[in-house]
């Protein structure tokens, strides 16, 4: 037995893997008959057929035949970089204020880059801040709060 | 090259750790902006209740008064958000019996308790519920149809803004009330809800006046309104066709319930002061509500009778949201 | 003539100085927040309401207004350049409009996304004025069995969205029907899914999901590999349109608008069905549809009509009826009632210049956005040669804004991360995240319909097949199977056939 194709495999094998956890989470929920559903009807047998779908696919690349080995290249330095900024923009823009947090947000994102260059970030930072202050804080009126909250920082 | 990077990323990190402990021990003093926080998205008739208060308020208290929309979750979001403002005067909450009466029994973990966690303020309007029907319906009154429910048991289908809302639960109280076992049909808002009675596609509706008043009397006929009062001279209340149905919902002001009592006070008597200007009074009018006004204590007999109007309704319903 | 001396009316309160000016405001902020990605017009709208309340109202309306279709307008740009759609209706203008600008063409790409939204702004507006109440009416005809039917033939419709494995496409919409599935059920007021997490509660925004599906997995993606983004930087051809091009184009235009403007009259309508839903429609009439989602023009062009052409005819029922269709039309709904008119039929009467303004204002925010537009097309190209490494960190930031703007909620940044890491296994998957995104927005009407349906005819399925409507959709539906799957069967056998011959 040889996997032909590793990524349609393994979308298959996600397919299966949410379509269980959703049928079974579903049957949390009353089920309810087809003339008065109750809320776990229509995921039940949306779950089902996720399963269904996925083993369809997974066991389609499971052949005899030598397979053509697809597999994903993955660089771990864009999405650790990229995920985190994101995270961590949103654990600090309450805290910190929407100046602070903007600048980390751009310089460990600007991190992901292959071409990141200290200098360059900070620049970004400092004209994206400017922009970010007219159109949002002055212009628009976003309710977010610009300086830290020890600061005594409201919008 | 690469150590410099990992370094620039070791002090943002570092950075991060030592503002985050410095924060916790800073958060600002009481005074400050007074601030009116509707739990829903502007434009609703809660946010349009706080900002016809806040613009009179702050002449009154000679304070800045702000609106905050904190919308999400039906209203819970902003009511959790609520509870944890500072109890002081300077936070205000705009209210309703679906957040403060419908969810403690439909949700067995609540983030607040309407009772330990609020105390009432003003109820500032309340706005009268309906049955109506589409126009070119042969039903002519309400008489008529329940006659017609007697009949046609099969098609005693009503529809409701929302599910869980009053206007659900107050669909069940006609349904015992005139022996008929009716069916709830959830919609997505009064809007969907209104177009579904316009083409026919419902034969019953239950929603709130304003909303269903618009079309009064060429796609929508309204067969009677649920106040103590008529809400139209038209159109008479389920009271005086001898049922004894009564339901309103409303819209109040709460507050965190530490605010001492001398501020309450204070707040009270200027949101009573506000809501019965005559301009005040018209705009709320206007947008199909009562401007009531009353005082502290009315607004807490009013939530407790409340209680006991809808619970039983809403026990026997079976209804759970969780 | 009453409807001369009504668009008189019109114009003379769409024209004074004042009207103009906001309708200008409405229309550039639009066109600004259209162009950031994360940040659209319904939390622009919610933090403009406020300040509008000061305005008389038919010049907070026509400024509202012109920021919803502003925005429609705008929201193709980030789209082309960056494929990141600027705004939620613009998802599928990724599709085809950043594949143009791979080849150098996303001048062309642009320039047609302005006009074909300039003609449905015009046509749509025509449409108001002379249909509007006849047009009102056609939401009525929709009940439970239509809507469902509807939905269906929609999802049916989605599989063509699909350019690789039809079977992982099909995975794909049936996980989008599951993530809309998350939130508060409206039939019965049940939490689902939602893990306990109040935010969920209201199910998972369309923001998050799209910048999250579409931006920011697409930034860690180019990222991964850069040569993609060197090939953009060589060549960029002409910003005008070829006379061929033109051609190909304005049936592509009028099937867009067409699509576009029906179904911005039905609850739950508006620019982000309409689009998807004439993209689908123009695969299915394209003479090569296997050009599409390889930079075929007249999968910009279409989409980006109908989503102006969506945005502007769901004021119809507004406006007529007072019904809000969607989000943006129930916040319009209440900077009309703080000034105390109720919005409903009884507008037109009583506030006949208000009716009349509004609608005129739309053609003039049309002709002021393609004028605005235009010149913009060649300092946006010039956007291309801006280094990555400067442009995505901007993407970043003002997709976080933007999606911390849409309900003050910090939840729904995080939501946005996790959401753009389930993007980027799917793209290493080779999943494609737009049947995704349809399944998503039409899972809950079709859900909610199904049963709303069952339970008013107390489970008797057959109130599907008996409406007329209804059953036409269900036909409709049931053809495109038959035209999806033949093909299908047929390529199997004769990829059968050439195996055996190869083999022996």
């Amino acid at each position: 037995m040889q996997i032909s194709n590793h990524k349609d495999f393994n979308a298959g094998l996600l397919f299966i893997l949410l379509g269980i956890s959703t049928t079974v989470l579903a049957r949390s929920y009353p089920i309810g008959t087809a003339a008065k559903m109750g809320p776990g009807y229509f995921p039940f047998i949306l779950g089902f057929m996720l399963t269904v779908l996925g083993f369809v696919i997974s066991l389609k690349n499971l052949s005899k035949g030598r397979g053509v080995r697809k597999r994903a290249l993955i660089r771990f330095r864009p999405v650790v970089f990229v995920l985190s900024s994101i995270v961590l923009f949103g654990l600090l823009l309450l805290p910190l204020g929407l100046l602070l947090s903007t600048l980390l947000l751009i310089l460990i994102s600007s991190m992901a880059s292959d071409e990141f260059k200290m200098k360059v970030a900070i620049l970004n930072a400092f004209v994206l801040l400017i922009i970010v202050l007219i159109i949002f804080v002055y212009f628009l009126k976003f309710q977010i709060p610009v300086l830290p909250a020890f600061l005594g920082g409201r919008t | 090259m690469i150590a410099f990077r990992k370094w620039c990323f070791m002090i943002c990190i570092a950075m991060v750790f030592v503002i985050l402990g410095v924060c916790p021990g800073s958060t600002q003093e009481i005074k400050g902006p007074i601030k009116i926080i509707t739990p829903y998205a502007p434009g609703g008739s809660s946010d349009i209740v706080a900002r016809l208060i806040a613009d009179k308020l702050k002449d009154i208290l000679g304070q800045t008064v702000i609106v905050e929309n904190k919308p999400g979750a039906g209203g819970r979001i902003g009511t959790e958000y609520a509870k944890n403002q500072p109890a002081d005067g300077s936070s205000m909450l705009v209210m309703n019996p679906a957040l403060f009466v419908v969810s403690p029994l439909v949700y067995s973990k609540l983030a607040y308790d309407p009772d330990l966690d609020f105390k009432p303020v003003s109820q500032v309007q309340v706005y009268h519920f309906v049955l109506s029907i589409p126009a070119n319906s042969p039903i002519k009154d309400f008489k008529g149809l329940i006659e017609w429910l007697k009949k046609n048991p099969k098609q005693a289908n009503y529809g409701s803004p929302a599910s869980g809302s009053l206007p659900h639960f107050f669909g069940l109280m006609i349904g015992k009330y005139a022996g008929v076992e009716m069916v709830h049909v959830s919609y997505n808002g009064s809007g969907p809800l209104i177009t579904a009675l316009i083409g026919g596609h419902i034969p019953m509706g239950v929603d709130t006046y304003d909303a269903q008043s618009r079309y009064h009397p060429d796609k929508i006929r309204i067969l009677a309104t649920a106040g103590t009062s008529r809400k139209h001279p038209d159109i008479p209340t389920f009271k005086e066709l001898g049922y004894e149905i009564e339901g309103v919902g409303w819209n109040g002001i709460v507050v965190p319930a530490k605010t001492p009592q001398a501020i309450m006070d204070k707040l009270s008597q200027a949101i009573v002061k506000v809501v019965k200007m005559p301009e005040v009074k018209q705009k709320l009018e206007q947008i199909g509500a009562e401007a009531t006004g009353t005082t502290a204590e009315e607004f807490a007999r009013v939530i407790k009778q409340d209680r006991g109007r809808w619970g039983p309704i809403i026990k026997a319903s079976g209804f759970k949201a969780d | 003539m009453e409807l001369l001396s009504n668009l008189a009316l019109g114009f003379q309160t769409a024209i004074s100085p004042q009207n103009l000016l906001y309708c200008f405001l409405g229309t550039l902020i639009g066109t600004v927040i259209g162009v950031l990605p994360g940040i659209g017009p319904v939390q622009t709208i919610a933090i403009l309401l406020p300040t509008t309340f000061a305005l008389p109202p038919v010049s907070a309306l026509i400024m509202l207004a012109g920021i919803y279709y502003g925005a429609q307008y705008g929201g193709s740009t980030t789209s082309i350049l960056v494929n990141v759609p600027g705004e939620a209706s613009s998802v599928v203008t990724c599709l085809d409009g950043y594949q143009m600008a791979l080849q150098g063409r996303a001048g062309a790409a642009l320039t047609v996304s302005a006009l074909g939204s300039f003609v449905a702004g015009c046509f749509a507006t025509l449409l108001i004025v002379l249909l509007a109440i006849p047009l009102s009416e056609l939401a009525f005809k929709f009940g439970p069995a239509e809507y469902f039917s509807l939905m269906v033939f929609g999802l049916i419709g989605s599989i063509v969205f699909a350019s690789g494995s039809p079977m992982k496409a099909i995975g794909m919409i049936v996980l989008g029907l599951l993530f809309g599935v998350v939130g508060t059920d409206i039939t019965s007021g049940t939490q689902r899914f939602s893990l306990g997490i109040p935010e969920l509660a209201d199910g998972i925004g369309f923001v998050p999901l799209a910048m999250g599906l579409f931006g920011i997995s697409q930034i860690i993606n180019s990222l991964e590999q850069k040569e993609k983004r060197e090939i953009l930087k060589t060549k960029i051809f002409g910003f005008w349109l070829k006379k061929k091009d033109l051609k190909e184009v304005a049936p592509a235009v009028a099937r867009g608008t067409l699509t576009g403007s029906l179904l911005g009259l039905l609850p739950g309508g508006g620019g982000i069905l309409s689009s998807f839903i004439s993209y689908m429609l123009e695969k299915k009439v394209s003479h090569n549809p296997e050009s599409f989602g390889k930079g075929n023009i007249c999968g910009v062009a279409s989409p980006e009509s109908a989503n102006n052409a969506g945005a502007q005819t769901s004021f119809i029922p507004l406006l007529t009826l007072g019904i809000p269709t969607n989000v943006i039309m129930a916040m319009m709904a209440g900077a009309m009632m703080i000034h105390g008119i109720q919005p409903g039929p009884r507008v037109i009467s009583s506030n006949p210049e208000l009716f009349w303004g509004v609608i005129v204002s739309m053609w003039v925010g049309n002709l002021m956005l393609v004028i605005l537009n235009l010149p913009l097309i060649g300092i946006w190209v010039k956007l291309l040669t801006v280094p990555y490494r400067v442009l995505y960190p901007a993407i970043l930031l003002f997709c976080c804004i933007g999606i911390y703007s849409v309900n003050n909620n910090i939840f729904d940044i995080w939501l946005t991360a996790i959401l753009g890491f389930s993007g980027y296994l799917f793209v290493k998957l080779e999943c494609e995240p737009a049947p995704l995104i349809l399944g998503f927005v039409l899972g809950p009407m079709m859900e909610e319909n199904l049963r709303r349906g069952m339970l008013i005819s107390r489970g008797d399925p057959s109130i599907f097949f008996t409406r007329p409507l209804s059953l036409a959709f269900l036909l409709m539906a049931f053809a495109m199977l038959v035209v999806i799957a033949v093909p299908a069967i047929h390529r199997k056998r004769e990829e059968a056939f050439h195996e055996e011959g190869e083999e022996g």
